[in-house]
């Protein structure tokens, strides 16, 4: 019947209005409030360090030729020990997707995502970070390791002297 | 005409623009105006969860009365003349946001069919880069700008037409 319809077509959204005004606000204050996202949330990217505090970027440009954007360049180096690193480091935040590629590429869980999602600047070159603005004093999501500490050919143990490396084997001993 | 020629630096015309820059910076009303998939982040920001009408920002259908333009996702060359008249048509003062990556520098869109960036051609007063950035991403954005507005000096002078505004980032 078209009349007890209209009836309840006019008496059902005044009943949802009703309800709605006794419900909690769904609104979060955000500067006073800040919501913490979930761990694996991907914003800000960082350089992480080793737990003995050491960089542990490698400069393998591995991050680099993921990023499809090309918003990562760094220039690689060495120490006198062998041990490489990145003589600069430079993350274009303007052009960067926050896909996270760069961080499921990197071999030494140097270079992570960080759930830092506030990021404002007045300049376009104030995007740009440098070496210095984005390493942090620790080891993000994996404080413990350190991949000198498993490979790494004699950096800081001598070569095959990592707990979980064998020695390595002299050939001629193979020989017949 | 002229930077120089302002009212000057006394305690009266500072507290003018101290209360100019307040309600400018308290009703930043924005231009409806999306472009891509970041504008669905800016109508999230609008909407009930994070709810911009608590900052005084309502959006505005029209340029005539949109103090700020959110240019919010990717700028193609074919839109850039619709932007640039919109921009236009928006009386002073007028500010502009650049949110999220495409905006910005424009992000994965290395072609030759996309604006690399909205800083080519209009003045970009804060950058929330993104793709796209967080609906707080764009209130802290906003917050920037809200601080920007605050450190203006002569507006008052600006607005009654003597001398313009000086904004220092």
């Amino acid at each position: 019947m078209p009349f007890w319809r209209d009836i309840k077509g006019t008496v059902q959204p005044f009943w949802v209005t009703l309800r709605n005004m006794f419900r909690k606000p769904v609104t979060v204050q955000y500067p006073e409030q800040k919501q913490v996202p979930p761990p694996r949330y991907r914003a800000r990217i960082v350089l992480t360090r080793d737990p003995d505090g050491g960089e542990r970027c490698v400069a393998c440009y591995l991050c680099s030729a993921a990023c499809p954007v090309d918003c990562i360049s760094m220039q690689s180096a060495e120490l006198p020990n062998g041990r490489r690193y990145a003589a600069w480091f430079r993350i274009n935040f303007a052009r960067c997707i926050y896909c996270g590629l760069c961080a499921e590429a990197c071999p030494t869980w140097a270079i992570q995502m960080s759930p830092d999602y506030e990021f404002g600047k007045y300049a376009a070159i104030d995007m740009v970070y440098e070496k210095e603005a984005l390493l942090v004093d620790h080891g993000g999501k994996d404080t413990e390791y350190n991949y000198y500490r498993h490979a790494g050919i004699g950096v800081v143990n001598p070569r095959g002297g990592n707990e979980d490396e064998e020695p390595p084997v002299d050939v001629r001993t193979n020989l017949p | 005409m002229g930077v120089e020629q302002t009212l000057g630096n006394n305690i009266i015309v500072t507290s003018l623009d101290k209360v100019v820059n307040w309600s400018r910076s308290r009703s930043m009303w924005p231009m409806t105006f999306g472009l891509a998939c970041c504008a669905i982040e800016m109508m999230a920001a609008g909407a009930a969860r994070f709810d911009l009408d608590r900052l005084g920002v309502l959006f505005r259908a029209s340029p005539r009365q949109a103090d700020l333009i959110i240019i919010a996702g990717t700028v193609t060359k074919k839109m850039l003349p619709v932007i640039k008249t919109v921009y236009e048509q928006m009386p002073e003062p007028r500010y502009v946001i650049a949110m999220g990556a495409c905006a910005c520098s424009g992000g994965i869109f290395d072609t030759y069919s996309v604006v690399q960036g909205i800083d080519e051609e209009l003045p970009v007063d804060v950058y929330v880069p993104g793709c796209p950035p967080r609906p707080e991403g764009l209130l802290y954005g906003l917050a920037k700008l809200q601080e920007k507005i605050m450190k203006e000096r002569n507006s008052f002078g600006a607005a009654i037409g003597i001398g313009e505004r000086i904004s220092e980032a």
